[in-house]
């Protein structure tokens, strides 16, 4: 059993049923529609991005499914899903917009959390270069800030 | 070849001051301009398209093969300008894409991506280049991962919900030094109460003050605190005030294993408050201090906190002989103290009937409880009466004894599968003052002596244990683990029994040859003074999942039983031989190669990690050799 999925820029992926469904938006399109040969349309996913989360889809098939926030928030990353992250920003942000958009929570979890580590024990700089960030704050401003948040400057 | 240059030059000239309306002779330049290009005569060709442009022939199309003449001439920068000139005169997306062109062949990719950028947010999706720079940007992306980074502020760039999902994977040192990368940053992490809800200082930020806690709780805006775990060292008083101010109806992790409390600013009842708000959402509860009494804080979690999961007491009090509930148990058991040090004794019916009115723990799993003064086996059988589903049980350095406890554990808890027990809290006696410790306490003449005549009748202890850890209880002996372990052979994975100078070969042999202990994969057996050559060796035979293997202080481990462990424990990550004087420097050697020929057979590398020698009559040639081959070493 396959499903036609239809990229933003009209190139169409034929895919598993059960590999469509990882994203809970399909899931409920197909309940919705139910058979039917007709593609899905994806307007907010570009074919590059569809390919990236397909691959995903198909490579944690079956993975099961865990509803419990904490468990989600303080699993780490494996070593495929940083592999598979290995991506420029764009592109990475890009699939966290498609995940959230599909309705994939375990991917938009991995693309946030590999999000989170470019920033973990980075100093206020070296965040501003990764993510190509001007400094706005006044000298003032910054002082103050810093001064309350001090005890977490040293690491 | 010159000659004609010149002389088309000549021409060009004549024709422009006799011709310049006339339209025919554009036609024949035209076609000589790209007759010239078609030869790759492109500096004449170039000066053909100039002459043309300045005759007033369409701008557009002399502009086009200018440039082109001008690319392929390599006098890029000179084409950049035309390219820039055009744009300037009119923005269509061919000047772009010729622009984009020029750019990445001199191997400007993030210039070329900008320019393609604002070409394609500039232009009208109908001009008929657009697909074409569209595509093109897609490419510079996909080509940017693997040759040029181009970074985004993704703050701002994604919607609000999903930037705070990425800040919530932050600690709070993070998440505050985040706040000084810009304004906009600043304002969303200040104004997103959702960022404020876990909140866990760890012991290395020691210059955390309550003020700036209470602004970072401030900041929660109402929104309920789900997770608060401190492990620095503060002031525990303002702490428990703050969170009196916080909202605290869904906190389910209270973890303040640092903080202090000075007495006399009502600690307890703002305790009670917390724990009280928080009540059915309380899943894991850390928490000691002077300050409290380990029943009150029990009767406490069992009043109101029904789910709790995790519970773990340290340096705290007993309350025995104050007013307070569950307080004074003695008198529905008298003598229990002494009564329960026999093996397979119980507590008295009426002790029971008045466990009757309390609401059970169903939930709790873990249960630790560290360096609890005072605590006798009344009220700790009171809380394992309690917990109908206890998974794990620490009791360390509690000084209360361990056949009580077995004798509570046999007909409570029924799911225990990991126990760790250590009476001692000083574990790291000097091996010389083992000699004077009966002295200290003397236990030999207690009447749970061997072997176990009447196992009791409702034996719940026995489904399996997982994870067993007595260390220096000074009254187990063969008899008393085979009854505790005779189920869990094939189950037990983690066997501490450091310390027991009662325990023989037979209580490592009993298991065989029915049923070793398949599972074993961490085993303690320093200082357990009475076990023999002969019995290691059989029973490590039998081992051969083992990871980590502690033999200490163990005369009875020779060259021989190192030729067991090389030969079966190939899986090795740590090995203890420390006082262990019966080795050899021969023995080592051939103990290392035995490993290394083992593991070269497999084509596997070296397992063994950690290997401890303190105190051995190891030479230090030999030594060398052992360092050789393994990463680390005790010395």
């Amino acid at each position: 059993m396959s499903v036609r999925l239809l990229s933003s820029d009209s190139e169409d992926f034929t895919v598993a049923k059960e590999v469509a469904e990882r994203s809970m938006l399909i899931k409920n399109m197909l309940e919705d529609v139910g058979d039917n040969d007709n593609p899905i349309p994806l307007p907010n996913v570009t074919a590059k991005i569809l390919r990236k989360v397909i691959e995903w889809c198909e490579h944690h098939l079956g993975d099961p499914v865990t509803n419990d926030e904490n468990e989600r928030r303080n699993t780490e990353i494996d070593e495929w899903d940083q592999k598979f992250m290995e991506v420029d920003q764009e592109t990475l942000f890009d699939i966290i917009l498609a995940a959230n958009y599909l309705d994939i929570k375990p991917l938009l979890d991995v693309g946030c959390k590999t999000v989170a580590n470019m920033i973990k024990g980075k100093t206020a700089e070296e965040i501003r270069k990764i993510f190509n960030i001007v400094n706005d704050l006044t000298p003032e401003e910054e002082a103050q800030i810093r001064k309350e948040n001090e005890w977490a400057e040293d690491r | 070849m010159a000659a004609v240059i010149i002389l088309t030059c000549c021409m060009i000239s004549t024709w422009m001051e006799r011709y310049v309306t006339s339209s025919p002779y554009q036609q024949t330049l035209k076609q000589l301009g790209l007759d010239y290009f078609e030869q790759q005569r492109y500096d004449e060709a170039y000066r053909l398209f100039v002459a043309l442009d300045h005759l007033g022939y369409p701008p557009e199309w002399c502009l086009h093969y200018q440039i082109q003449c001008l690319f392929r001439l390599h006098r890029l920068q000179q084409a950049i300008q035309h390219c820039r000139y055009a744009i300037n005169r009119q923005p269509l997306g061919r000047w772009y894409l010729a622009l984009l062109d020029l750019h990445l062949h001199i191997g400007q990719h993030d210039l070329a991506l900008s320019i393609v950028r604002t070409a394609v947010t500039l232009l009208d999706q109908s001009d008929p280049d657009w697909d074409d720079l569209s595509w093109k940007e897609q490419w510079l992306l996909q080509q940017q991962s693997t040759t040029w980074p181009v970074a985004q502020d993704f703050v701002g760039l994604l919607p609000c919900e999903l930037v705070t999902k990425v800040f919530q994977q932050l600690a709070l040192p993070d998440l505050a030094r985040c706040t000084t990368v810009s304004r906009a940053w600043y304002q969303f992490i200040h104004t997103t109460p959702l960022l404020w809800q876990h909140m866990t200082i760890q012991t290395y930020q020691p210059r955390l003050h309550a003020s700036t806690l209470k602004l970072y709780l401030k900041r929660l805006q109402g929104t309920p605190l789900l997770s608060l775990r401190v492990r620095t060292h503060l002031d525990g008083n303002n702490l428990l005030s703050l969170l009196c101010q916080t909202n605290c109806s869904q906190l389910s992790v209270i973890e303040l294993l640092g903080p202090y409390y000075a007495t006399g600013y009502h600690t307890t009842t703002k305790f009670h408050k917390i724990v009280s708000l928080a009540s059915t959402s309380l899943r894991e509860l850390k928490i000691g201090s002077s300050s409290f009494r380990l029943n009150e804080i029990f009767a406490l979690v069992t009043q109101h906190c029904p789910n709790l999961e995790l519970l773990s007491v340290y340096d705290c009090f007993t309350s025995l002989g104050s007013s307070l509930p569950n307080a004074n148990l003695h008198h529905l058991d008298p003598g229990a103290n002494q009564r329960l040090e026999l093996f397979g004794q119980f507590v008295s019916p009426a002790f029971l009937e008045y466990l009757r009115q309390f609401d059970k723990q169903p939930r709790l799993k873990q249960l630790s409880l560290t360096r609890v003064h005072g605590l006798t086996i009344l009220p700790l059988a009171l809380i394992l009466l309690s917990s109908p589903n206890l998974y794990s049980l620490t009791l360390d350095a509690c000084l209360v004894n361990i056949i009580p406890v077995i004798n509570i554990l046999l007909r409570a808890c029924s799911g225990l599968r990991h126990f760790f027990y250590h009476r001692n809290q000083f574990s790291a006696l000097p091996l010389t003052s083992y000699a004077a410790e009966d002295s200290y306490n003397d236990l030999s003449s207690w009447p749970i002596l061997s072997p176990v005549v009447e196992p009791p009748k409702l034996d719940c202890l026995a489904q399996g244990w997982k994870y067993l850890v007595l260390r220096e209880t000074r009254v187990l002996n063969d008899a008393l683990l085979h009854y505790l372990l005779r189920r869990s052979y094939p189950t037990i994975e983690h066997l501490d029994l450091q310390g027991h100078h009662k325990l023989t070969d037979q209580a490592l042999l009993r298991s065989l040859p029915r049923a070793p202990m398949a599972s074993l994969r961490h085993c303690v057996l320093s200082q357990c003074i009475n076990l023999t050559e002969y019995g290691l060796c059989t029973f490590l035979e039998q081992c051969s999942d083992l990871r980590v293997l502690h033999l200490a202080g163990l005369s009875a481990v020779t060259d021989r039983v190192l030729q067991v462990i090389a030969r079966r424990c190939v899986f090795l990550l740590e090995l203890n031989l420390s006082h262990c004087r019966s080795i050899s420097d021969q023995g080592l050697r051939s103990f290392i190669d035995a490993l290394l020929y083992a593991k070269r057979a497999q084509s596997l590398p070296l397992h063994l990690k950690d290997i401890q020698l303190v105190q051995t009559n190891i030479s230090l040639d030999c030594f060398s050799r052992v360092m050789a081959h393994i990463q680390r070493d005790g010395v």
